[in-house]
């Protein structure tokens, strides 16, 4: 829990903070007014002193109420924030194709790599780069674009094998883990994703809707030993870095 | 690669087995805790004490035809090393020995790994030639020759 150290009751938990601050803004308020009405400002009679000094002791205990709502309140905005970057962290898929997302890819990427050092066995890693695809958000907007990077997700997916990671890094950039397969496999299968992706939309009439795929590979133990080298070295292949 | 070679589909532990190396009962042994732990199948027999690594390196060599070579007294040129990586050597568990016009030769301690040798010829456009060593011969290689 992060605590915050700008009052004394920054300690309390939430639920008394609202118990005390409701009695604070609302009930002795409330009290001191009845109080008020009943013995000075019905008979009318001359205490104004006494008076100011109860309406401002009022005002007081409100403001200590209205602070301490406030305390609560971004007490709880302060966890609401906290659970959602730890939701983020946990979550492994990209929303809109599926696919895994960057930081499972890495993870998974790193896993692989220690797996094929231990078997003395390659692991490659595979970018695919949609090119002109901002042009084509530009110009037919995000819902034609969705549909085009759903429809390369299948067409990658159908491609490899089911054990093998597909993953939407960016967002027009595909990644693959070929665990177990060298650089020469992958860059063959690389060129055969390409390929395929780039016939799904040749027969387009329109030019701004055919798409041509960059590839990028690289291979432990060839391009590293991390998974941040072989992402590097791939992204230099395509011209990124 | 230009070394020909018999085309046997057979796994190592059962080479090893019908050379009476090891037995039935020593084969499993090993190939369950490879499941377990992961690793090599040669290696965790040597280290099982099952079979002796001289005597993969011999099986290998009679039963594929990579030549044997013992790598304790041999020196190899600076240069040749400078080829391949320090961490693809030791990953692939491999060392190179020499070079003759566009022919590497690299000793392995385990030549059937195609992959690696592709990797090594796409890494160096040198043809690659295999020959077999030991695990502990190559270590020692590694670490003798790679400072890194």
């Amino acid at each position: 829990m992060i605590k915050s150290k700008r009052f004394l009751f920054t300690t309390w938990s939430i639920k008394d903070k609202l118990k005390i601050s409701f009695y604070l803004t609302v009930v002795l308020p409330l009290l001191v007014c009845v109080y008020l009405i009943s013995d000075y400002i019905l008979p009318i009679i001359g205490i104004s002193a006494y008076v100011t000094a109860l309406v401002f002791l009022n005002i007081f205990i409100a403001m200590i109420g209205f602070l301490l709502i406030r305390e609560a309140f971004s007490q709880m905005m302060m966890e609401n924030e906290n659970l959602t970057r730890r939701m983020e962290k946990l979550e492994i898929n990209d929303a809109l194709t599926g696919l895994y997302n960057d930081a499972f890819i890495r993870n998974r990427l790193q896993e692989e790599i220690k797996r094929a050092i231990i078997h003395q066995r390659p692991c490659a890693f595979v970018l695919l780069r949609l090119e002109s695809f901002a042009a084509f958000h530009a110009k037919f907007g995000s819902s034609r674009s969705e549909t085009v990077l759903r429809k390369c997700a299948s067409l990658i997916r159908e491609t490899v094998t089911e054990i093998d990671p597909v993953g939407r890094i960016q967002e027009n950039l595909f990644a693959i883990i070929l665990a177990e397969r060298n650089k020469r496999q992958a860059q063959r299968m690389a060129s055969e994703i390409k390929q395929k992706l780039e016939l799904a939309f040749s027969s387009e009439q329109d030019y701004h809707k055919r798409f041509t795929v960059t590839t990028g590979v690289s291979e432990n133990p060839l391009d590293g030993i991390r998974a941040d080298e072989l992402v590097e070295k791939a992204q230099e292949a395509l011209g990124i870095v | 690669m230009a070394m020909p070679r018999r085309i046997v589909n057979k796994q190592l532990g059962e080479l090893l087995l019908e050379r009476s190396i090891i037995n039935r009962e020593q084969l499993e042994k090993g190939l369950t805790l490879q499941k377990d732990k992961g690793g090599l199948i040669g290696e965790i027999l040597v280290e099982l004490g099952f079979a002796k690594e001289v005597e993969i390196a011999h099986v290998l060599t009679a039963q594929y035809g990579f030549p044997y070579l013992p790598l304790g007294n041999y020196e190899i040129d600076p240069d040749v090393i400078s080829i391949i990586p320090g961490r693809v050597a030791r990953q692939y568990m491999l060392i190179p020995i020499d070079k003759i016009g566009n022919n590497l030769t690299i000793a392995m301690s385990n030549p059937l790994n195609i992959q690696a040798v592709e990797d090594i010829e796409l890494l160096s456009n040198y043809k690659v030639q295999t020959f077999v060593a030991t695990s502990s011969d190559i270590k020692n290689a590694i670490a003798k020759y790679y400072k890194e």
